[in-house]
């Protein structure tokens, strides 16, 4: 029983991150109809930027604080710079420039910090908790109630604010959303930028537990995907949901199915839920944003 | 009579001296070998079934490496292990990359969209993972090696130069198919399709069964391709049939251009010409470079291609061809038609 | 008249270069003289590296390319091989084995007497053909055992690293010490945990250990305690880690902070040396590695027989780049056996350094003490390798 425990407090760690990276999937998708190829690069942008500074002798909260914002404005120059000028060209090439994107940020990260991984201490100190037998690092406390946060923050912004609201109208019908005087064009901006927001604070409280690196961008991507279609691909709550469920999936695989194939099993969960319910675990919630 | 053979003929000989002729061409430049001809007519292969799937059937496939992958593994097994005929173990990747892509079409095509996308990226993660964990068949993370030479025959390809001539027939036959196809009943039913489904669907097209046909084909290109891989390397690993050569295959066929089957080969050229041409040049400009810089050029490129040629390199000529016949015509009418437009346009 | 004098120059100039060459001679081995004052000339010797500076393998990559660039400077400034500058092609294969095997034809087009690399099994094994049709030297720093066994099928293929059956060996003296025969193992899902895996299986079957639980992560895993978790339930008296970073540094943290796991653990040479450190941090202290004496080269006596070759290398290599790197030796010893084998030779044909390193003797390198021979393109023996254990943040030989 606490070797179960064990699973899945290790695997809602991991499953909140995949979580974050598929709010951003989804955010962009939402209102631009794009997947962005390069979702987990900023969170690798975060990460590093987040690092260096630490190295460099910057306080954590400044260092951890401009590390999101490297990753947000990373977010606003790739619609300004990428998608913007190709707005009219059609949706496959739109995504393909992503990936371009994607490659071009890896090498330049590349460039930057080297291949070497890097470290950041956990944000407290101090041995694990204890719960029923299963340990839980502080560090992992830390991104669930940063997750927890973040997700009070976005039902607030899609519920109550202005612009939060303009956004899900995009999703719903970019036609009508149009008439209603919304620019489509300022929504994507908010979109990308958001998304890699999002995206970059996962980036953050993630590299205590593990560490930075130029090429995570692709993997987190890439699990980050599978959450948000879990989460069917509408709903950033929905994407969090998958994200935690995949998370345990995988940590469950590997306690009991085969650790040689656990990443099997994420990606066949993948396909699977594409075949048999291509609108997502969270159906019913998929009109709304809440 | 032998008017209607002798056209043809005369185009596909002439495509086909072309590729001879790149022969002297990379000796002569300083930063290609006959390898990299090699490796650009695999990829070309390969990404002209992606050009097949995207441009003429409108599907998103992010797992075409799978494919490659089937045609690899099949022939490398087939040939070191059992001793079957190159040309027979390749015609039996063919046929279960065939089988493979009809089931998984037939059990994706009911989705649409993006759908499609995730769902053949997932098969061909899955796929990666399996030939990865099969230790006992495929041999797992170490690969499998000890796989003979192609042969023909008494003809033995176990140069660079012989292996590219051989891809480069097989590339030109694939390029023939592909265009003789396209005019044909199906091929103009994919074209409408790729137009509109829904038009498609309204005189009679059976849109699942041609779409499931298309990725089928496509899926042959690119195992047969990874048959000539397999026997090129002799030593296969998952490594190559992941997900970044997946990624490769796409960005292959869009920037080579997706509606002209002519766009794979432009577009795998573009590759093996950004690729090589920054590794030489890179260098000399800034000391100590590795090969961060490669990818930054490479992912740049692609950027910029896509920003201003969204049709493609293939897009770019043909628009570049009939600006050139529309400046011509406007000096001296009647305008002459060059034979090229023709052949630029699918 | 005036070529004449050039002509005159240029041998008078050759004649002090090879006094002075005389005179380097008969200096002490392993006391470089400072700045040379013999400056290599003529056409320069070409050696190639095809290495992993970016892709799944760029840790090793990079270390490749430092250990090599510092080797090319030092012998340049100490008059290159034969009189003549050693020139290094180095370009990037990306991890990738379809374009380490293209690059390999191209380093041989672009003449060069000999190739490093490539670093891994995986883009060694696809090079083979390559490198089998190129025959020039090809130095491989990949870790399985076949891409120099069988001999006869690899002719012109030598590799730098230990066998993974080696520090397998290596860990077993020290866990037959200690009375440990019941272990778990954890590998990273790639061809080099994949090597250690089969290394440990054919120690199981030779029934010198008993392996109560095997699992795997990937290489850009996050968090392997679900796999330590189900190690740990099979009750093993030690754990061992097959892994290269950031997953060997990442499995000693989880098992140590997250599950306060207190039987011992084996990490293999992979682990990183520094990079192991500096990511662990605080919960490296007490992990066992084996590893080639490069680790602790500044602890070795100088009655080792690779004291002089451990000092050399140890202090350029850490007063270049700050810190050590279990990779880099690999290069520094290929580079050194092919200079040798080429001064032997007294000529840079391919085939002729082939046969001279076959026939080198005995050669001491950094990684350790190397005898080659015709059925032996390794020649390294596991008592070469030492157990270190980590303290206060430093390396300690574990006697």
């Amino acid at each position: 029983m606490s070797e179960f425990l064990q699973f899945v407090a290790s695997g809602i760690g991991q499953g909140a991150i995949y979580g974050l990276v598929g709010v951003g999937f989804v955010i962009v998708y939402n209102v631009t109809g794009i997947i962005n190829f390069a979702q987990g690069h900023y969170l690798m942008l975060s990460a590093l930027t987040a690092v260096s500074l630490r190295e460099a002798g910057v306080p954590a909260v400044p260092a951890l604080m401009v590390g999101i914002a490297a990753g947000a404005l990373a977010g606003l120059v790739t619609d300004r710079l990428v998608i913007n000028p190709a707005r009219r060209h059609s949706i496959l090439t739109l995504i393909i420039l992503t990936i371009g994107l994607a490659i071009a940020v890896e090498g330049l990260a590349l460039l930057i910090w080297g291949v070497n991984p890097r470290r950041y201490a956990p944000f407290t100190a101090g041995p694990p908790l204890e719960i029923g037998g299963a340990t839980l690092s502080r560090q992992t406390l830390w991104v669930l109630g940063v997750t927890i946060a973040l997700a009070l923050a976005l039902w607030w912004f899609f519920q109550r604010t202005v612009v939060g609201k303009a956004m899900q109208a995009c999703a719903m019908n970019r036609d009508a959303a149009r008439l209603q005087a919304i620019n489509p064009a300022q929504m994507s901006l908010y979109a990308f930028t958001m998304a890699a927001a999002v995206a970059g604070v996962a980036g953050v409280v993630l590299v205590p537990i593990t560490s930075a690196y130029y090429d995570m961008g692709v993997p987190f991507g890439l699990k980050g995907f599978t959450a948000a279609v879990i989460g069917g691909l509408v709903s950033p709550f929905g994407a969090l949901a998958g994200g935690l469920l995949l998370g345990v999936a995988e940590a469950v695989a590997v306690g009991y199915v085969s650790s040689a194939m656990a990443e099997g099993v994420a990606f066949a969960v993948l396909a699977l839920m594409l075949v048999l319910r291509p609108e997502g675990l969270l159906a019913q919630v998929r009109t709304r944003w809440a | 009579m032998g008017l209607r053979w002798w056209g043809p003929l005369a185009l596909w000989g002439g495509v086909f001296g072309i590729g001879v002729l790149l022969l002297p061409v990379a000796d002569a430049l300083p930063f290609l070998t006959r390898a990299n001809l090699v490796v650009f007519a695999l990829h070309a292969i390969a990404a002209m079934g992606l050009t097949l799937v995207m441009g003429f059937a409108g599907q998103v496939s992010l797992g075409h490496a799978a494919f490659y992958g089937v045609g690899a593994y099949t022939s490398a097994l087939l040939t070191a292990k059992v001793d079957w005929h190159p040309l027979l173990a390749m015609a039996a990747g063919a046929v279960i990359a065939a089988v493979l892509a009809a089931m998984l079409g037939r059990i994706v095509f009911r989705l649409r969209g993006h759908f499609l996308a995730m769902a053949t990226l997932a098969f061909g993660l899955v796929f990666y993972v399996v030939m990865r964990s099969w230790d006992s068949l495929t041999g797992g993370n170490q690969g499998t090696g000890g796989i003979p030479d192609f042969t023909l025959g008494r003809l033995r390809f176990d140069t660079d130069t012989s292996m590219y001539l051989l891809a480069w027939a097989v590339l030109v036959l694939g390029l023939a198919a592909a265009r003789n196809l396209l005019a044909s009943r199906p091929g103009r039913a994919l074209v409408a399709m790729g137009a509109s489904e829904v038009a498609a669907a309204s005189v009679g097209i059976d849109v699942v069964r041609t779409k499931m046909a298309v990725f089928a084909l496509g899926a042959v290109y690119a195992s047969v391709a990874g048959s000539l891989y397999a026997h090129y390397v002799t030593y296969v690993s998952p490594e190559s049939f992941g997900l970044l050569p997946s990624l490769r295959f796409l960005v292959i066929s869009t920037v080579g251009g997706i509606d002209s089957v002519w766009g794979a080969p432009l577009g795998s050229a573009a590759v093996v010409l950004l690729t090589e041409g920054t590794r030489e040049l890179v260098p000399r400009f800034v000391s100590g470079a590795t090969g961060s810089y490669e990818i930054v050029a490479y992912g740049l490129a692609l950027v910029l291609v896509l920003l201003f040629l969204p049709r493609g390199l293939a897009g770019g000529i043909a628009s570049l061809v009939r600006w050139a016949a529309e400046w011509l015509g406007a000096r001296q009418r009647p305008a002459p038609t060059p034979a090229l437009e023709e052949v630029e346009l699918r | 008249m005036k070529l004449t004098f050039w002509r005159m120059a240029a041998l008078v100039a050759a004649a002090l270069l090879f006094l002075l060459a005389a005179c380097g001679e008969e200096e002490a081995p392993g006391t470089p003289t400072p700045g040379g004052g013999r400056q290599p000339t003529g056409e320069p010797i070409r050696i190639g590296l095809n290495i992993e500076q970016s892709g799944s393998a760029s840790v090793q990559g990079e270390a490749y390319a430092r250990a090599a660039t510092l080797w090319a400077e030092k012998v340049n400034r100490e008059g290159g091989i034969l009189g003549r500058p050693v020139e290094l092609v180095i370009v990037d294969n990306k991890s990738d084995p379809t374009e380490a095997a293209v690059l390999t034809r191209r380093l041989v087009q672009q003449g060069v007497v000999a190739i490093v690399g490539p670093g891994t099994s995986p883009t060694t094994l696809a090079a083979m053909d390559a490198i089998l049709e190129s025959k020039v030297p090809v130095f491989s720093m990949g870790s399985a055992d076949q891409i120099v066994i069988p001999v006869e099928q690899r002719p012109n293929v030598f590799k730098t690293p230990f066998h993974a059956s080696q520090n397998v060996d290596a860990m077993l003296v020290d866990m037959k010490r200690r009375g440990i025969r019941r272990i778990g193992l954890l590998t990273v899902n790639n061809p080099y945990g994949e090597s250690g895996l089969a290394a440990w299986r054919a120690a199981e079957q030779r029934g010198d250990v008993q392996i109560v639980a095997a699992e795997k992560f990937e290489a850009n895993a996050t968090d392997v305690t679900p796999q330590l978790t189900r190690i740990m339930s099979a009750n093993p008296q030690a754990v061992v880690v097959w892994a290269i970073p950031p997953g060997a540094p990442l499995a000693r943290r989880n098992a140590v902070e997250n599950l306060r796991i207190n039987v011992p653990m084996y990490h293999d040479a992979g682990a990183g040396a520094e990079l192991f450190l500096r990511l662990a941090g605080q919960s490296a202290e007490g992990a066992f590695m084996v590893h080639p004496k490069t680790l602790v080269w500044d602890q070795v006596p100088p009655s080792d027989r690779q004291y002089q070759a451990l000092q050399e290398f140890g202090r350029l290599y850490t007063q270049r780049y700050g810190e050590m790197s279990g990779f880099a030796s690999y290069v520094w010893d290929a580079l050194g056996l092919l200079k040798a084998a080429i001064e032997r030779a007294g000529s840079t044909d391919p085939q002729a350094i082939t046969r001279a390193l076959e026939n080198l003797g005995e050669y001491v390198g950094t990684t350790g003490v190397y005898r080659m021979s015709p059925q032996d393109h390794l020649g390294l023996r596991s008592e070469d390798l030492v157990l270190v254990t980590i303290q206060g943040g430093k390396w300690r030989l574990v006697q």
